[in-house]
């Protein structure tokens, strides 16, 4: 039986089509059925064909979700009796009805936007002729001479010298990064010839408007007013908009949620088969709500529920749904981001939440940090519901145990030491910079000890799923196991004087664990009976091999190395823990608390930050590989989901 | 000792990380105006700066692509002012380049007797010239053009030119000067280390064999001249395609044989391996100019090369732009635009 992963049942529902919809409102309430696509089983039984229809909800939706993104309500799941019996044409009526209320509204909304848009721009344009002080009819008017208002590029601007002899005059009232603004008169006979010059030098003539009048500044004034009316044009329009919507949000939401219930549901029957008048749905549940699902269909007697083990049909792999306790859940989020087990795998989140814990712990050892990393931990989930939230409880409570253990509070590492004394404890507290060599032989020690439990975990699971060449032949496997133990024994025992590495040691538990490993695809035929041939012929067979063995060697020895870390972070915490008690030591008395403290919020932001990705690290790179492929796929059960997005 | 300045090819890099994607040509060539494209590269680009006081709403087209090409030479007198490598001639190339295409285009209008040269005409770097880009705009026949250009170099690269009794110049022969006068002029100005001088001389080399082979092209496709007569028109470097090789080409009786022939050169091998359609040369030797550039300007650590390789990268990026938008004044279908672009 896996361990700590949800039993699953498969079910298969039979019945007449009269009472598909009936069946699927009852599976989408239930929350605990995963349907599959019943086609795929069904194609081989005669006839079954899926349902291809349209959705007759999706257009009321659409508009409903046209009204939301309109006005930014957004709608939730809510109680909706009081439309329950309308029918669907009452509702699309009055669905309709609200929208084009709404949208008469933004409409006049509209117009006056782009009113403003052209007053705007006018305005925009008489503030750049600030500094003409004559009337703009009076000048507009001239009989012999016509004049053009507008802006010119600044390079053009320097162009004007090359006309130096037609008769023309440009004078600018104000200055762009990129333009003139100003004016040009030119005789009416050769109008027509200069305006050429000018569009040739993409002079943009601005066009007064006729509602504005008197000089620049008279103009502006009345432009401001304009613009002024406009904006509240504007927000009258928004201010009837959104009382409009306040009295209709409550109506509108219960028929959203009735119609994107009845929406949801509508889209499960494309699951279904279907022959005649009857349907067939498949899925899953967890065994341990049967009972319950099974009472849900008491009342239709014309529909059969069978239920069969979740391995009984070989098409479908039954959907995972980890079972976790209190203290190991929050740690599912990791084993979730790598991948969920296969159903007849093994859920590593309790090995995670373990390990992590501890790793962290030890990394990140301080009573005061630890302390405040846990209750910011809770506090984050508390009241932003941050799914890190409860990890960081749980290392941080870690880290202040292990904090115990060196000693160390807020940094200060002489802290604890009267304590123990008064104890009478005289081995602790474990001194970190006193203890430098063996906090590196430990991370080692404790990194080999995870690669060896990962490698047993690895062997122990692939036997039960008969994975015969990972399991027995394979780095990870009993191969792998004894040739790794072996060297470490043979490591340990020569430090401690002992000569174990004899020629029959080295061959029987070395030398001959090398040779399973590079035949173990052979190996894994014969155990299976079958017989083996070569590929790609002896030579590629013998490369290869040699290389994937040599890549296993490599991969022994720097996966052992990389738990240094642990070891150079508990070093480098201490370490920059000493720096800032050693810049408090620098200031003056009073300044000593904000360096301590700012000090601490540094080094746990940044040592925080770094010992939960060393580890996770870790966890996925060295402990993950051995025996976790990630697979499987979720449990998912069928529910509604009151997004406003309709596809 | 040669100073190395990695600082300004970091620079450059880091200004060529912004460069327009693919995914930005899409999105312009998707735009229904002038406009929209304008808001597009004002809102999503790094031409946001060049055009932050500019309404899009209002922009005349013209003036947009004045802008493009005027961003251009502020980028490249950037980064020759980043560590003064202005001071050094070389990399006064670029003015150099400016000042012979003003000079070919008042030699076109003069030859189309046409007075509107002024409206093109780069007034931006004035400052930087040998010569009034006003004044010249004012010049109205070649003769009048060779007093102009006296006090300059170009006065004895043009001075044998003569033109025909309508007062019409062979444009042609006057860039075939005017371009061999500043490759020369060019390469005399490498004083940089034995590599930067060979990697530069190999990308200049490359591109002169492009453009000689886009040129006979043209004359063979569109005005069917004579081996000889191509020969005379072509700048007298090469790279790959040796005289002979040149000669075996241009003496191509039709434009497919002409392709057919360049085929089978190393370039024409490296078209067709990229998968570039062979028939459409210009277009594909365009891209292949484009291709060499950004590989030079990848692989190099060389200050000239990436200063040279990177802005012909943003001429060609403007280019494209332009290209886009004028495509977009024209109602012209979007793929059909997209096939122009050269990236």
């Amino acid at each position: 039986m896996p361990v700590s992963i949800e039993r699953m049942e498969l079910v298969n529902i039979a019945g007449f089509i009269k009472d598909l919809d009936t069946v699927l409102v009852k599976l989408s309430d239930c929350g605990c059925f995963h349907i599959e696509s019943a086609t795929k089983m069904a194609e081989k039984k005669s006839g079954f064909v899926t349902l291809k229809e349209e959705n007759p909800y999706t257009p009321i939706l659409k508009q409903l979700s046209e009204i939301s993104n309109r006005t930014g309500i957004k709608f939730k799941s809510t109680d909706y009796s009081s439309v329950e019996n309308d029918s669907l044409d009452k509702l699309d009526k009055y669905v309709r009805g609200v929208r084009q209320k709404l949208e008469a509204l933004k409409e006049e909304e509209k117009k006056a936007c782009e009113q403003l848009s052209v007053h705007e721009q006018a305005m925009y344009q008489v503030d750049h002729l600030q500094g003409l002080d004559a009337d703009f009819q009076q000048i507009f008017n001239c009989e012999h001479i016509k004049v053009r208002l507008g802006r010119l590029p600044v390079d053009s601007y320097s162009k004007l010298s090359y006309y130096d002899d037609k008769p023309f005059y440009f004078t600018h009232f104000s200055e762009e990064k990129e333009y003139y603004w100003g004016m040009y008169f030119v005789p009416v006979a050769y109008c027509e010839e200069i305006d050429d010059v000018f569009d040739r030098l993409y002079f943009e003539r601005t066009h007064i408007p006729d509602f504005v009048h008197g000089d620049s500044k008279e103009a502006s004034a009345e432009l401001h007013k304009m613009v002024e009316d406009d904006k509240k044009l504007i927000d009258e329009c928004q201010k009837k908009a959104s009382e409009l919507m306040e009295g209709e949000t409550d109506k509108l939401c219960c028929i959203f949620s009735r119609l994107k219930a009845q929406h949801d549901n509508f889209d499960l029957r494309n699951k279904a088969a279907v022959v005649n008048d009857k349907f067939y749905i498949v899925g899953f549940i967890p065994k341990s709500e049967s009972d319950r699902f099974l009472e849900l269909f008491d009342e239709l007697e014309s529909v059969s529920v069978v239920l069969q083990p979740a391995d009984a049909n070989g098409k479908l792999a039954p959907p995972i749904k980890l079972k976790n306790n209190r203290f190991t859940s929050p740690f599912s989020m990791f084993v979730e981001m790598y991948g969920l087990p296969s159903y007849n795998g093994i859920n590593p989140t309790t090995f995670v939440a373990v390990t992590y814990t501890l790793l962290f712990g030890i990394m990140f050892g301080d009573l005061g940090q630890g302390l405040v990393l846990a209750i910011a931990g809770a506090l984050l989930w508390k009241f932003k519901k941050f799914a890190l939230g409860p990890i960081l409880t749980r290392v941080g409570i870690s880290g202040a145990f292990f904090g115990l253990i060196y000693g160390s509070v807020f940094g200060y590492e002489e802290l604890l030491d009267p304590v123990y004394e008064a104890l009478g404890i005289t081995f602790l507290p474990f001194k970190i910079m006193h203890n430098v060599t063996t906090i590196l032989i430990g991370a080692i020690a404790l990194g080999v000890l995870i690669m060896l439990i990962s490698i047993l975990i690895n062997i122990v699971t692939g036997i039960k799923n008969k994975k015969y060449e990972e399991a027995l032949f394979g780095n990870n496997g009993i191969a792998g196991l004894v040739f790794f133990g072996s060297i470490l024994v043979g490591a340990v025992g020569t430090l401690l004087g002992a000569k174990l590495f004899t020629p029959v040691y080295v061959i029987t538990l070395i030398i001959l664990p090398l040779v399973v490993m590079f035949l173990r695809e052979p190996l894994t035929y014969w155990v299976k009976g079958k017989k083996y041939e070569l590929e790609g012929g002896l030579t590629d067979f013998i490369a290869s091999n040699f290389f994937e063995v040599f890549e296993f060697l490599l991969g022994y020895a720097t996966n052992t190395l990389s738990f240094v870390r642990i070891g150079g972070f508990v070093l480098s915490h201490a370490s920059m823990m000493l720096v800032v008690m050693a810049l408090a030591n620098q200031v003056s008395s009073a300044a000593v608390p904000v360096v301590v403290v700012l000090g601490n919020i540094f080094v746990m932001g940044i040592e925080g930050l770094l010992v939960g990705i060393q580890t996770l690290r870790l966890e996925f790179y060295e402990i993950f590989s051995r025996f976790y492929s990630g697979d499987g796929k979720p449990f998912t059960p069928v529910k509604i989901n009151y997004d406003e997005t309709i596809d | 000792m040669l100073k190395n300045n990695n600082a300004t090819v970091a620079k450059i890099m880091a200004i060529y990380g912004k460069r327009l994607s693919y995914q930005d040509y899409m999105e312009l060539i998707n735009k229904q105006s002038v406009s929209e494209a304008a808001e597009y590269l004002k809102k999503n680009t790094h031409y946001s700066e060049l055009l932050s006081s500019i309404d899009t709403n209002t922009i005349h087209r013209g003036m947009l692509e004045n802008l493009l090409r005027r961003s251009i030479f502020e980028t490249y007198i950037r980064i020759t002012g980043f560590e003064h490598l202005s001071n050094q001639e070389f990399y006064n190339y670029k003015i150099i380049q400016t000042e012979i295409d003003e000079i070919l285009r008042c030699i076109r209008y003069i030859n189309a007797k046409s007075d509107k040269l002024i409206a093109d005409i780069p007034v931006y770097i004035n400052n930087l010239m040998s010569f009034d880009l006003i004044e010249l705009a004012k010049v109205s026949d070649f003769k009048e053009l060779l007093v102009f250009l006296k006090k300059t170099p170009y006065h004895n690269v043009l001075k044998d030119v003569s033109p025909d009794k309508d007062g019409k110049v062979d444009v042609t022969k006057c860039e075939t000067l005017l371009r061999t006068y500043y490759m020369k002029r060019l390469k005399e100005s490498m004083h940089f280390s034995k590599n930067d001088v060979h990697e530069m001389t190999v990308l200049l080399e490359t591109d002169i064999d492009f453009i000689n082979i886009i040129n006979a092209y043209r004359l063979t496709a569109f005005f069917g001249e004579s081996a000889e007569s191509i020969q005379q028109n072509m700048l007298p470097f090469y790279h790959s395609l040796s005289a002979a090789k040149q000669n075996e080409i241009f003496s191509a009786p039709t434009s497919e044989e002409f392709i057919r022939r360049f085929s089978k050169t190393k370039y024409g091998q490296q078209i067709i391996g990229n998968g570039y359609e062979i028939d459409n040369l210009e277009q594909s030797i365009q891209k292949m100019r484009y291709r060499y550039a950004k590989r030079a300007l990848k692989r190099s650590t060389s200050a000239p090369l990436s200063v040279y390789a990177f802005i012909f990268l943003l001429e060609m990026e403007v280019r494209n732009i332009i290209r886009i938008i004028e495509g977009i004044r024209y109602g012209i279908e979007a793929n059909k635009i997209a096939s122009l672009i050269i990236m």
